[in-house]
């Protein structure tokens, strides 16, 4: 296989499991306000409060699912999507996750606090290495045309 | 102004629109999560299951807002995020609130749904015509 070939694959990878691991996510967060259980997130036990809050959570997860998809349709062309994936998201859960645990927050313990920073900061280095192969991809491309143009 | 240019400012303004709303919802999750407050939401008292359970949508919330702006440099051919912003992103949002207040959530009153709906709506509407209107302009008309 082709050297681009297997570096598409590997982009195409990067979109498809973080495209996953959100759809698990949205299904779990569903089971969760709706049924009071979860397969495999470690959430507080379901109160009216938790189930209101999760009005804000849950589209926006699925949302993102679809966005993943629809970037994966152009996976060099959309290849910010996954800078958006790692930054705000992955980064940002990692540090809120970081910061409940520093205010004392009861929920939150650092056993799971531990598991969830090894998932998320795999997956965002993941993406990351994603982008940097789009990039170079695009590149690549970029030159091609300009010869071709020549 | 042309129509065309006039088209334009509107598909632009629905992008800025949505993350202008996105980055207040933000902050404000953000202000309930660390420091036990907020301007406008009424995010209810403060609560450790709460904050626990709103720290996946606080990221979100921020990267929809980014994932406007970056909408915003290419509005046309960037179309479809105004697409899934209503759906499912707003809409899926009413129907698990009209779930809610039917499931007798003590949170949400009617009045609260009525409040919710209120906003929602017409941002539907706002983000659906946007799409709409983009789709039947050329991919040259860029920023």
């Amino acid at each position: 296989m082709e050297s681009k070939q297997k570096r598409m694959l590997f982009i195409r990878f990067c979109y498809w499991l973080a495209a996953i691991l959100d759809a698990l996510l949205a299904g779990d967060l569903l089971l969760y306000v709706l049924f009071g259980t979860t397969i495999y997130l470690q959430y507080p036990t379901l109160t009216p409060i938790t189930q209101f809050l999760a009005r804000q959570v849950i589209p926006l997860v699925i949302g993102w699912t679809i966005l993943l998809i629809w970037a994966v349709q152009k996976p060099v062309e959309r290849r910010i999507i996954l800078i958006f994936t790692a930054l705000p998201l992955l980064l940002l859960g990692i540090l809120l996750d970081l910061v409940l645990l520093l205010l004392g927050n009861k929920s939150s313990s650092l056993g799971t606090n531990l598991i969830s920073f090894i998932i998320q900061m795999i997956l965002m280095i993941l993406m990351l290495i994603g982008f940097i192969i789009a990039n170079q991809l695009k590149k690549i491309n970029s030159k091609w045309n300009d010869g071709d143009l020549q | 102004m042309n129509s065309e240019k006039s088209k334009i400012i509107f598909v632009r303004f629905c992008y800025w629109l949505g993350a202008v709303l996105d980055a207040l919802m933000a902050i404000d999750m953000t202000l309930y999560m660390v420091f036990n407050t907020y301007v406008y939401l009424e995010l209810l008292y403060p609560s450790d299951q709460a904050k626990l359970a709103l720290r996946h949508g606080t990221g979100l919330m921020i990267g929809w807002t980014i994932l406007l702006i970056w909408g915003d440099q290419k509005p046309i051919e960037r179309k479809d995020l105004l697409l899934m912003t209503a759906f499912p992103v707003i809409i899926m949002g009413m129907v698990y609130d009209l779930l809610l207040f039917s499931a007798g959530n003590t949170f949400l009153t009617l009045n609260g749904l009525i409040q919710s709906y209120a906003i929602r709506i017409p941002l539907t509407a706002v983000f659906l015509i946007g799409y709409y209107i983009a789709q039947n302009l050329k991919p040259k008309h860029k920023k």
